[in-house]
């Protein structure tokens, strides 16, 4: 009982999937903020619509039912005006839903002036990830593998098929851009609670950027089907102080 | 047997239709947008606003 409570009200911020969880993840950069807000934007106009339809679709199904209405009014088959009201006013609102949601496709696309760049490939299965803007004592950057924790070896406090052997160690206020490619099929880079998802397509390079606001470990999955264990590649990024960031590429060298 | 003259089917429904409909809608979304979506922006709002104090 205690734990079925404590799951549906978690106290902490988890930036992972939950059980039986219906709603977003808690946002951890201004992107995935603008995805969730757009989201209930349009929800609103969804409801609006979804209540409106149903009660005109009641209506006429108690009205105008063969008891009530026996002989059908000639001109109930064909109106002009209507079918121009009923066709107009669909597309001024789809016009009203597709502003906000351009706004916030093409600010996605915005990489603004990126203090580091970190590499992502995608491979079957697992990720590796390259921080060319470091290097290590040898001159060479900053490379590791990413594997999924098998289940035998969690700890107390692991999440099953979300944590990894390597995380993505990132520091918070930065604005990080990330370069992303496959090494053989289509993998794709996500991270829900940060906004984050984009193809990693072999032979071609993608980038995106992000601006993570708090520190956290934020959880995604790879999401492009790529073959048996495409859901066994988690993506685990840990987004730290920077002074905890800089202590850990220390720690790479 | 004679049948009534029909007048005013569109009509007579109409008004009632669309402000039920709208009404409803409108205060369904309203509904939404008050009582999940306000209090999770103010939720976040309030968590950073402490986060950056705390950070300060
Ligand atoms: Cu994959």
């Amino acid at each position: 009982m205690l734990e079925l409570l404590s799951r549906l009200f978690s106290p902490v911020y988890c930036d992972a999937p939950e059980p039986w969880q219906i709603g977003f993840q808690d946002a951890g950069s201004p992107i995935a903020e603008g995805i969730q807000n757009l989201h209930n934007e349009i929800f609103f106009y969804l409801i609006v619509i979804f209540v409106g339809v149903g009660w005109v679709l009641g209506s006429v199904v108690v009205n105008y039912s063969q008891d009530k209405s026996p002989i059908v009014y000639k001109y109930a088959n064909h109106g002009t005006l209507i079918e121009l009201v009923w066709t107009i006013t669909p597309a001024f609102i789809l016009i009203a839903i597709a502003f906000p949601s351009f706004k916030l496709l093409y600010l996605m696309d915005e990489v603004i002036s990126p203090s580091m760049t970190i590499k992502v490939v995608g491979h079957q299965w697992y990720w590796s990830y390259e921080y060319s803007d470091f290097v290590n004592d040898d001159g060479e950057s900053i490379e590791f593998d990413s594997y999924m924790l098998p289940e035998s070896d969690l700890e107390d406090g692991q999440l099953r098929l979300l944590d990894v052997d390597n995380r993505v160690v990132v520091p918070v206020d930065t604005h990080i851009r990330f370069v992303v490619t496959g090494a053989d099929v289509l993998h794709d880079f996500a991270c829900p609670s940060l906004g984050l998802k984009i193809d990693c397509c072999p032979g071609r390079l993608n980038q995106t950027s992000v601006f993570i606001k708090r520190e956290g470990v934020f959880y995604g999955q790879c999401s492009e089907l790529c073959g048996v264990y495409h859901g066994f590649m988690p993506i685990a990024i840990e987004a730290v102080s920077m002074e905890k960031y800089l202590s850990w590429l220390d720690s790479q060298g | 047997m004679p049948i009534a003259p029909i007048v005013g089917k569109l009509r007579k429904r109409l008004i009632t239709d669309l402000s039920m409909g709208l009404g409803l809608g409108f205060a369904g979304g309203y509904l939404f947008w008050y009582t999940v979506h306000k209090p999770i922006v103010h939720q976040r709002d309030e968590y950073y606003k402490k986060y950056d104090a705390a950070k300060a």
